[in-house]
Formats: structure tokens, sequence, C-alpha cells
């Protein structure tokens, strides 16, 4: 039997040169990485001189990992502190995304449409505009300067009258108190009229619609529940958005029907006049949870799409043809330019309650969209915190938060806590307890972690071509969350 | 390194370097979660492959190799988290308290914003005691404790140097 690659540098203690690092063997090459959120890749000589404390000093290579942080004693803490300071913004901020279903009813069906079933016309599912008054009180009594307004359902747009009052409410109490807002919906757009998409317009209202890219993979997964084609429908609303000045983002759920099929679902976006996508993995909950053989897809054959898909997007951006993996997008902002994408799910501690609040139709309140939503595919209630009657405070600070808190802390997870990607990942307890069964959860067969190491393992590969890395800076710029603004939609996690 | 085979219990059992910490066996075997079973031995471990994995004896012993590859980077890795304990504890509580000192709008102290005596007093010792570390040299296992949003020993009441818990009129005094 061979022996390990690394085990010389077992032989004697660890130098004091070797400082803070995280490390992953990717092919031949070792990438290192640190909490500061740098990164860097050594070939296997170098990295085995560097853990023997034999690199010869003040050479490049030297001064890279200097530079980088990786040297313990050449560590700069007052610009290593910064940088981790800038990356973990959110650890000084309180809930500021507030995620609202305003209805269970759906003229789409989905992998995770709610349990029972809300007829098109069944209004008891509606959330009613006394309780979304009492609601919009409670969400700008909370402490942030800045507040997200993301609508959901269902399609909340079914629910018109109470969208339209959150959407005036909201924009007229933000003016009155000086805090900015940001509001958001989404939706499949299947019922969109022209009057609709005037308000959306109107009130800046973002919009982001789940579209699966080609007609049958669409219509398979999200059938039109009055017997026409969602995919039809869908485009349609599509248009008639673009036509009163909003460009919607569509977000694509990887199921088993796409693999191997990614160059056909990019075509399928830019035929809609999309110039981006932003790719998520399924869950399993819900329907897709009973339907998980036929649409379920693991780890492994996620990652391989991915690959496949990301390396179209950019055949596509060699050619001179823009286009972006938002998901990417916001990754890269926190690999390349050192800063909080403002995504929940990708803290140091699962943003559920800390930096997010969900609102069902009915008033019950949970810590994240995703355990309001799993609640509703799989009426497993576990996350529910109460009312809002219970107080922001007695919300932020429940018990139900704080044990997401310690199950989801990456230094607490066996795996996360020494992982090259822990500056840049997260934890959903979430997403645990459906595949699971724990909040904890087991990393080495959760397929959310085997889907982000295949994530990043791509996107860090990628990196190491110079034009490939200036393509990825552009995209990290365009989907850069800036501090002080209200944090961008979309980016929670959950079911879609 | 020697390993013996028996294909039909999917059981391969090899001697480990004596130089792999306990903790780096159990890191590996968790990281091996779902293809092997890992038993320890005296001096050594024994891999027993998921049912229904059909490895031959090559593929047996490429399993074990693979599995001391990941024995020796999670041992290195345990020794690189040992022997930097307290700088990383050191660095993060000095991000933290610039953090507070960014925000401390009511500060007396520049370097502790709106904090109680009691919390002052805490996180100072927490920084006395990361920088003694540190200027005695790294001593794994002696790290400070972490600075949690937690109060510390014996308080009740959370460090909320930013207000999140509080209300926008008690914030903002509207």
């Amino acid at each position: 039997m061979r022996e390990a690659a690394l085990a010389q540098a077992l032989e004697k203690d660890l130098p004091e040169s070797v400082g803070p690092v995280f490390f992953r063997k990717i092919g031949p090459r070792y990438l290192l990485t640190n909490d500061a959120g740098s990164h860097l890749w050594l070939e296997q000589d170098p990295f085995l001189s560097f853990l023997r404390g034999e690199l010869e000093k003040e050479t490049p290579l030297w001064n890279d990992l200097a530079a980088g942080g990786f040297l313990g004693n050449y560590m700069n803490f007052e610009v290593l502190g910064g940088r981790w300071r800038q990356r973990t913004k959110y650890l000084q901020e309180g809930a500021g995304l507030h995620l609202v279903a305003l209805t269970r009813r759906n003229s789409q069906g989905s992998p995770y449409a709610a349990r029972p079933a809300a007829g098109l016309d069944d209004h008891q599912f509606d959330m009613t505009l006394a309780l979304a008054r009492r609601l919009a009180k409670f969400i700008f009594d909370s402490p942030s300067s800045e507040i997200t307004l993301e609508l959901r359902g269902g399609d909340p747009l079914l629910n018109w009258d109470v969208l339209t009052f959150l959407a005036r409410h909201a924009s007229s109490f933000a003016g009155s108190v000086k805090r900015k807002l940001r509001i958001a919906a989404v939706s499949p757009l299947a019922s969109l009229t022209d009057e609709q998409a005037a308000f959306l317009a109107e009130f800046k209202i973002a919009v982001a619609v789940p579209f699966d890219g080609p007609r049958d993979l669409h219509d398979s997964l999200r059938p039109d529940l009055e017997g026409g084609s969602g995919w039809e429908r869908t485009l349609a609303g599509v248009a008639r958005l673009r036509k009163a000045g909003v460009e919607p983002e569509g977000f694509f759920t990887v199921t088993r029907g796409a693999l191997g099929r990614a160059p056909d679902v990019i075509a399928a976006y830019r035929d809609a006049g999309f110039d981006a996508i932003r790719v998520r993995a399924p869950w399993p909950a819900g329907d897709a949870r009973s339907r998980w053989k036929e649409i379920g897809v693991g780890a492994a054959a996620y990652s391989e799409f991915y690959r496949e898909l990301l390396d179209g997007v950019l055949a596509l951006e060699a050619q001179g043809i823009p286009f972006r993996e938002k998901g990417a997008a916001s990754l890269l902002g926190k690999i390349l330019l050192g800063t909080d994408c403002g995504a929940v799910e990708h803290r140091l501690l699962y943003g559920g309650g800390l930096g997010e609040l969900a609102y069902d139709y009915n008033g019950d309140v949970y810590p994240s969209d995703e355990a309001r939503a799993l609640a509703s595919a799989d009426g497993d209630a576990l996350f529910r915190m109460g009312s809002t009657d219970l107080g922001f405070a007695n919300l932020v600070g429940h018990p139900t938060v704080r044990a997401l808190a310690v199950a989801s802390d990456l230094g607490g997870q066996p795996t996360c806590s020494r992982c090259a990607y822990k500056p840049y990942c997260g934890v959903s307890p979430v997403y645990n307890r459906a595949a699971q069964g724990s909040l904890q959860g087991r990393n080495p067969t959760n397929d959310r972690c085997g889907s982000y190491l295949g994530t990043f393992d791509a996107l860090f590969e990628r990196l190491r071509d110079e034009k490939t890395k200036t393509v990825f800076e552009r995209w990290a710029r365009a989907e850069e969350y800036r501090q002080g603004e209200p944090l961008p939609p979309f980016l929670s996690g959950g079911l879609l | 390194m020697n390993c013996s085979t028996d294909i039909k219990q999917r059981r391969v059992t090899f001697e480990i370097d004596k130089a792999i910490d306990e903790e780096a066996v159990l890191a590996a075997a968790h990281a091996f979660a779902g293809r092997a079973e890992v038993w320890t031995t005296d001096g050594g471990v024994e891999l027993e492959a998921q049912e229904g994995s059909g490895l031959d004896a090559a593929g047996l012993e490429s399993l074990a190799e693979e599995f001391n590859e990941e024995l020796v980077a999670q041992e290195l890795r345990r020794r690189i988290a040992a022997s930097n304990r307290s700088v990383r504890e050191y660095l993060i509580t000095q991000a933290l308290l610039a953090a507070a000192n960014e925000q401390g709008q009511h500060a007396t102290d520049p370097q502790l914003g709106n904090l109680t005596g009691d919390q002052e007093d805490e996180i100072a010792r927490l920084i006395r005691e990361a920088e003694q570390e540190l200027s005695g040299g790294d001593l794994p296992g002696k790290g400070a404790a972490a600075v949690t949003g937690e109060g510390g020993e014996g308080q009740d009441e959370p460090l909320d140097p930013k207000e999140i818990l509080k209300a926008w009129e008690e914030k903002s005094g509207a």
C-alpha cells in the first residue's frame, strides 16, 4: 500500500510558520483558505515544504502566503481581523429580511406544494387584511434600519389586495421613518395582468419566477392546475412584466429530468429573454420527498450538472454573450470581494431568526422561509415559534432560534470546522431536519453539503484560469451586496 | 504499509501511523460515513465497506489507501487547529471588539461599546487571556474562551451592543 502524500509532514511537530489554515486537495493541488477569506493554490511539494517549515523566505510563494495570512509568525492581526469583520458584518445586524407568505393558493403545481392543497378559490388559505396590517406594524417595529420585504406563497399575486396593501403601507411607512426598504415577490406570474404588472413596476417590486427551462421539464414539475401549460402561462407573464419595465429573474431547481440537459436549460433561459439563471438543488420535502426516485438529485449528480451548466454559461461569455449564474455570483462575492453576499444560509451561524423571519398566511412566525415552507409542504411545524404577539425580542431570542444557531455553528460541525470552504459556506439545520431528521445533520452523507462542495470545487477550479477569473469578478460585482442597503431578495434558502 | 483484505466480509485491515491522534481517526471515520464502517483495532483500523459496494481485493486496498490519506489530512488539520487556536480566537475577539467600537455610540471606553461594567470586565478578561497566550507562544488546548453573543458566566441578559433585540421606537427614541 502506498504512503499518504503528506505523511512526511507528520514526522515532526508543525512549525510556527504554519498559521490557521484550512486545506483541501482538488486534483493534484491543494487549496488553502483561512477565516479572513484568503485563498491560495499550492502544488503538493510546496505545500509539504510549507507544512515542514522549509519554505525559503522572501520568495514569491512565501510573499503570497504572508499576504494571505497563512504564515503563523507573519500575521497582520489588524488587517486580517478587518477582513474577517468585513465578511461577517451580519453578526452586528438584526433580522432585516422578512418573508411573508400571502396565500397557499397557486395556479401551478410544485414539488413543494402546500398540504393540504389549497384550491384556486379556497380563500381560507389567504392572509387577511387585518393580519397584514398587524404584520406591517410588527415588521416596522423591528430594529433594522434596512428592511427587505419578500412576498411569497403559493402565488402571492393571487392575494392581490393584501399584496398591494403591504406594498403601499410599507413604502409609505419606510418613507416617513426614513428606513431603507426593498420589496420583492416570488411568483409563477401565471395570472399576471397588465394592471398588476404596472403596480409592480410603480412600487419597484423585484420579481423572481420559478422557471424550469425546457417546456416538458417545467410542465412536468409545475403543471398548470387549470389544464393549460404552466410553461406558456409563465412566459406570458414574464413578457407582460417586461412590457411594464420589470425584469424578473429565474430560479432553476435541478431535478432528475434536467440531468444531461444543461445546454437545453441555458437555451430555454436565453430564448425566454433571461440574461442570468439562479440554480438551486432540490429538497427532499413535500411531493419531492415522495417522488424522490423520480425527481430527486443527489450531490454527485447535482455537481456534475452544475459543472456542465457553468461551462455552458462560460462558453457564452467567451463568445461575448453576457449570461451569469447568480448563485455562483453570490458565492464569488465572498471569495473574490471579501464581502458578505447577504445570503442568510451562508453564514457562520444559520441566519434563520438572526437575519430573517418568515410569516405564514395565518400569522404563524418561523425563523426562515424554508422552515415555513417545510411546515407547509410536510406538515412538520417543529420550527413554528408562535405569532407576532410574542414580540420581536422574544422571537429573535426564541429557543428555536438558539437551537438553530447552535446546530449550525460551523465551528461545532465536525466536518465544517476544518473545511476549506468554511469561510464561504453555511449550514441549514432546516434542510438537515428535512433530509436527515436532525438539526445537526451528518455532512458526509448530506446532499446539501455535497452539492456545495461540488459547487465550490467547480468555482475554485475555474478561478485558476485568468480569463474566467475576470468573468467571475464581473459576476461578483454585479451581485455585490453593499452594507447599509436592505438585504438582497431571493437569497434566502428554501423550497421553490 | 501492509493491509489484509477479506473480500467475503468486505473488510480491509491495516496499521496506522503512531503519530496519528485518536481525534483524527474519528474525524476520518466521520468523513467516510456512508462508504464504510470503521473499527479501531490495536494499532490499526478495520474498514468494512458498505454492503453492495462489490469491492474486490484491489478495491478494498484502494479504499484503505484513501482512508489513510484522509487520516493524514485529518491529523494535519487537527494539529493546525490546535496550534493556532489562540491565534484564531485572538483575531476574532479583536475583530468583534473593533466592530463594537465602530458602533458604540455610548462608549465610555473606546474599545468597549455600549456594555455593562460586568460585560466590559468579561471581555477585558478574554482579551488579557488571549494576549497572555500569544505572548507566551501558542498553547494548544489552553485557548481563551470564545466571545459569543451571550453574556458571561452568571449573567442572565445577553450582550446586545447593537441593540438588535430592541424595538425601533426604543432604539430611535421615537
